[in-house]
């Protein structure tokens, strides 16, 4: 429908709601012309006498009432009659909602804030279970894979099954098969940095549909073996990379150790297959003879023209039950599964648990949405049992049930109404913010293409569905309530200002639920804001912003890594330190399994004849160490000299020199201080990371200590309060030849963007196949850290800042209800000499229940919570949260929360205690 | 039997919009148009007439504004919108479809048949 029709629709259909009377009148008018009209035709054309001729024009025309009603549905109004709604229950709302501006402003920001996170994470969700390709036919394009039906979980197909499918396989056409592997990229002139390379078909780029913006695309010349190499640039790769150069297409760039043309760009937005931007052709190679043998892929297509789904399915699967029967060994558990492209790219399958979970997330967000909607409904139903004499009089008037729950809803439609209309168009704003942090924090973009920040149809209705149940929740539910039985018995005590309706259990256990939820958020943010103040402020030990960090690793050939490649790789670094040497403003160069800022992993050791401080029984009699393996020279370049015996030198890195050093945290924290020097120790277990070469065949041996060096950097952790300002630390001689990857650290008073840009060209020069990642200086490890703690500190503020407010708006609502109710009762109390002290009792003992109430459990949930962390961190975790300090910020929460319940509290205080006893005696009367 | 056809359900919307077509009129101008275009073929039920019009503004394919009949009474007055005017022409080419295949059919021989 064209957006002119639309509007002229809506015009309408506002105009027969706004002025049903005025368009009443105009359709009467109308049909009064008709008639006058043909009375003057049939008088002229018949000469019938003028009576005659009016009742014959009223005779043709037929009943009037009948064409009205024919009329209003012609416009589409009888839905509205049949509803029993009118414009006046529209402008009774609007008047409502105006009327108390500063609930209504609570209870609408509170319900937009709800929609807007329900309706983004819905949209998110919905991205990410049921994608749609943004390219022309999207729904077209399939992907094929096996499944393991053992370990249910997707296996990649091979260039062999690849090979088979391409000849057998009818009813998917341009099929193509990708896969990434990691290289330098070097540009003309510029430094080498990773990227991630994905070898592709070129039909890749007629499935996807998407012209280049410059130069060409892909084409099967390309993919010929011998074929000169050729790269098209993704947008935002071309941007940052090649500074957004239009002259880059012809030029020659770097991928590893071979050179490539450019020979296109794509426009903004390409990313295909997943979040890709840097294409080139995937050689052409015959197929292998068995399928064991072939690399894995990654296989996509689109449906041929009349196939669906199904027909691919059904042909693939045959396809299959041929490999099958000539290869059972290697098929046996594997089904074949031709998906939307999309849903191909994850290792998962979305038909079972994992999209229950994901839709199971909406669910969640739903009940917050509910949780708000009832706290509206509070505040509604104040406000209604405010108007209760008014309800009560009209339904003694005979509107019905129906009528005065329907005018109720329609209060709250226009409440929740504008607040969904606020939090959906938000929500699109929401969902840029939440796919920023989290390409933030995966740290690439490496989310797939299809996932963007928009807010699509099924979306909006989500969000029309929320509303109506919200405005269900919060206008029909009181309004039931106040209709509901006793009505009759309540009328009659209106004008007597006696107590009618009360807040019962509900209400109370939803403010204490809110309060709690307060408490709770408020210290999630505290620990967050703890956390991120105390990685600002943490001593590393070292001037970290002098230090310029690396991850060094090698590119895998495509039979794998092996140990000539091991060897190399050695060989490289050294000659990389050598170089970093020789240059002028570095000071030193060394390198660890991790550097100082950096995540450690743990390892539980034993102590030779036992350690001095008790040890934890949940590390099995042992103790929880970070542990690494460090360079001869690692504490010279750091400036750490030794405070006991001496660190590591030549000796150290044979094979059978089983020795350590330890930190002087360690000395405190496993041995109470005492000498360290000659202490054995045993490692029962240790992490490994996913790089590790083969397992420490030392591990079971005993460690000598040999030397005590400072605390150097903080173990980064996702705890709550951050980091622990102690770690014990233990440190072995680094075996040079064995470990794979290494992180470099270069010592370079002022490090910059141009040191950074020196080295990458050093290590080009040095092996073209070294790949630097994470070159940066040490200082800016913390940043990130920063970054994150901020953010949840920021979240869960405005999270308790909603809770709050919510409660203390339901707070003042409820108060003052309770004193316009209890009006009389107060008036004669004061008249029998109540002081007021009791007067102010009466009135604040509810609300400061309620409060104190929520406050406790909010308090022991944290306490339960905290003591749980500190008990399942370290030593040092204990510490950082004493029993006085949360025993403090309690106290201080407490009074912050009980300052602003009086604050809520204070207006419908001094109103009682303004009552004047003769004023109400006398209305009694 | 009567020389007035029949009106074929779903033509009166047709009708209307291009009565309206031919120039700006009142309610019952349009019936009377209607009768004068189609030779006095075609009679239209006159309560249907207002329902019709309604909904076809309704649909925003004409708009209506108060004026002056001919003998100085105020009565609304119809025209049609771009959108109606689109409309009109895609009904007419469909209508004139359908008019022709019907005429086809119902002239077969049974040599066409059989051939």
């Amino acid at each position: 429908m064209s957006p002119y029709r639309l509007l002229a629709r809506l015009r309408s259909l506002w105009r027969g709601v706004r002025r049903r009377s005025d368009v009443e009148a105009e359709m009467r008018e109308e049909f009064r012309h008709h008639i006058a009209a043909r009375t003057s035709d049939l008088i002229a054309r018949e000469g019938l006498d003028p009576a005659e001729a009016r009742r014959r024009a009223h005779r043709e025309f037929g009943h009037i009432e009948a064409h009205l009603e024919d009329g209003r549905a012609s416009r589409q109004l009888h839905i509205f009659d049949r509803l029993g709604f009118s414009w006046l229950d529209f402008k009774l709302g609007v008047r409502m909602l105006t009327r108390y501006p500063g609930l209504s402003l609570v209870a609408g920001l509170a319900m937009a804030f709800a929609i807007w996170v329900a309706v983004g994470t819905f949209e998110f969700v919905n991205q990410f279970v049921h994608p749609t390709l943004p390219l022309p036919g999207g729904g077209e394009v399939v992907g094929i894979r096996y499944w393991d039906r053992e370990e249910a979980w997707s296996r990649e197909p091979t260039t062999f099954d690849f090979a088979v499918w391409r000849e057998q396989v009818t009813t998917v056409e341009n099929l193509g098969a990708w896969r990434v592997v990691e290289r330098n990229l070097v540009p003309p002139g510029g430094a080498a940095e990773p990227a991630e390379i994905t070898l592709i078909s070129p039909s890749a780029f007629e499935v996807a549909g998407v012209e280049p913006l410059l130069g060409r695309v892909l084409t099967s010349e390309d993919a010929a073996p011998d074929a000169p190499g050729a790269v098209v640039l993704g947008h935002r790769l071309w941007q940052r990379r090649f500074g957004g150069d239009r002259g880059v297409v012809g030029r020659t760039v770097r991928l590893g150790t071979s050179e490539a043309t450019v020979v296109g760009v794509m426009p903004a937005g390409f990313a295909f297959p997943v979040s890709n931007e840097i294409w080139t052709a995937l050689p052409d190679r015959p197929p292998p003879a068995e399928p064991a043998t072939g690399r894995p892929l990654r296989i996509f297509g689109r449906l041929a023209p009349g196939a669906g789904l199904p027909d691919a399915r059904a042909q693939v699967a045959v396809v299959t039950e041929r490999l099958r029967a000539e290869w059972p060994g290697r098929y046996e558990h594997l089904g074949s599964q031709v998906l939307p492209h999309a849903e191909s790219v994850y290792r998962f399958s979305l038909d079972g648990q994992v999209g229950l979970a994901l839709y199971g997330i909406n669910v969640a967000v739903a009940l917050l949405l509910l949780l708000i909607a009832s706290d509206v409904a509070m505040l509604m139903f104040a406000r209604v049992a405010a108007r209760e004499e008014e309800i009560l009089v009209r339904s003694a008037l005979g509107a019905g049930r129906r009528r005065i729950v329907g005018q109720l809803f329609v209060e709250a439609v226009i409440l929740v109404g504008l607040a969904a209309v606020v939090g959906t168009v938000l929500a699109g704003r929401g969902m840029a913010w939440g796919l920023e942090i989290l390409r933030l924090q995966m740290e690439a973009s490496s989310l797939p293409f299809w996932i963007d920040a928009k807010v699509s149809p099924l979306t909006v209705l989500y969000a029309v569905g929320l509303t109506l149940l919200a405005a269900v929740l919060a206008g029909v539910v009181p309004a039931w309530k106040l209709t509901g039985r006793g009505m009759e018995r309540r009328l009659g005590n209106v004008g007597t200002g006696s107590g009618r309706q009360h807040f019962g259990r509900f209400w109370t256990t939803l403010t204490v639920c809110q309060i709690t939820l307060t408490v709770i958020f408020a210290a999630t943010a505290m620990g967050m804001l703890r956390a991120s103040e105390s990685v600002r402020r943490a001593r590393v030990g070292i001037p970290a912003e002098e230090y310029l960090g690396m991850l060094v690793m090698m590119d895998e050939p495509e039979e794998g890594f092996d140990a000539t490649l091991l060897e190399r790789y050695h060989a490289s670094v050294t000659r990389l330190e050598e170089r970093l040497l020789a240059a002028s403003e570095v000071r030193g160069v060394t390198m660890g399994e991790h550097l100082p800022v950096m995540y450690h992993p743990h390892a539980i050791i034993e102590v030779d004849g036992g350690g001095s401080v008790e040890p934890d029984p949940q590390w099995g009699g042992g103790y929880r160490v970070s542990s690494t393996s460090v360079a001869g020279n690692f504490f010279e370049v750091f400036g750490a000299a030794p405070v006991a015996g001496r660190v590591f030198d030549s000796r150290d890195l044979r094979a059978d020199a089983n020795v350590v050093v330890v930190n002087r945290s360690f000395v405190e924290m496993v041995l109470g201080g005492r000498s360290a020097i000659g202490r054995r120790i045993r490692y029962a277990y240790r992490e490994r990371n996913q790089w590790d070469g083969p397992p420490d065949p030392s591990a079971a041996s005993w460690h000598e200590i040999v030397g005590v060096v400072p605390d150097l950097g903080r173990k980064r952790s996702w705890r709550v309060d951050g980091i622990d300002p102690k770690v014990a630390r233990v440190y072995r001689p680094l075996p040079q030849d064995r470990e794979y990857p290494l992180n470099l650290a270069v010592h370079v008073p002022g490090a910059s963007e141009s040191v950074a840009f020196r080295v990458r060209k050093i290590a080009a020069d040095v092996d073209s196949s070294l790949r630097l990642h994470d070159v940066r200086r040490l200082d800016e490890w913390a940043k990130a850290d920063i970054r994150f703690y901020t953010f949840w500190s920021v979240l869960t503020l405005v999270l308790g800042g909603v809770a709050l407010t919510l409660s203390m708006a339901g707070i003042y609502s409820v108060t003052s209800f309770m004193v316009s109710r209890r009006t009389r009762e107060i008036g004669v109390r004061i008249a029998l000499g109540a002081e007021p002290r009791r007067i102010v009792a009466q009135v604040l003992r509810r609300p400061l229940l309620e409060v104190g109430g929520g406050i406790l459990v909010g308090c022991a949930l944290v306490a339960l919570f905290f003591t749980a962390m500190a008990d399942a961190g370290s030593g040092a975790g204990r510490a950082a949260w004493g029993i006085g300090e949360i025993l403090g910020w309690v106290t201080g929460l407490g009074a912050v929360m009980a300052a602003v319940c009086l604050l809520a509290t204070l207006r419908p205080v001094r109103r009682a205690l303004r009552i004047e006893p003769s004023q109400v005696l006398a209305a009694d009367g | 039997m009567s020389d007035q056809a029949d009106l074929l359900p779903g033509t009166l919307d047709l009708l209307i919009l291009k009565a309206v077509s031919l120039g700006e009129v009142h309610g019952y101008g349009v019936l009377l148009r209607i009768e004068e275009i189609s030779g006095g073929a075609l009679e239209i039920q006159q309560g249907a007439l207002y329902p019709a019009l309604y909904r076809l503004e309704h649909q925003g394919l004409i708009e209506s504004e108060w004026g002056r009949s001919e003998n100085n009474r105020r009565a609304r007055f119809y025209r049609l919108t771009s959108a109606g005017r689109r409309r009109l022409g895609e009904e007419v080419t469909s209508w004139n479809r359908s008019v022709e295949a019907v005429a086809r059919a119902l002239t077969a021989t049974p040599r066409e048949v059989e051939g």
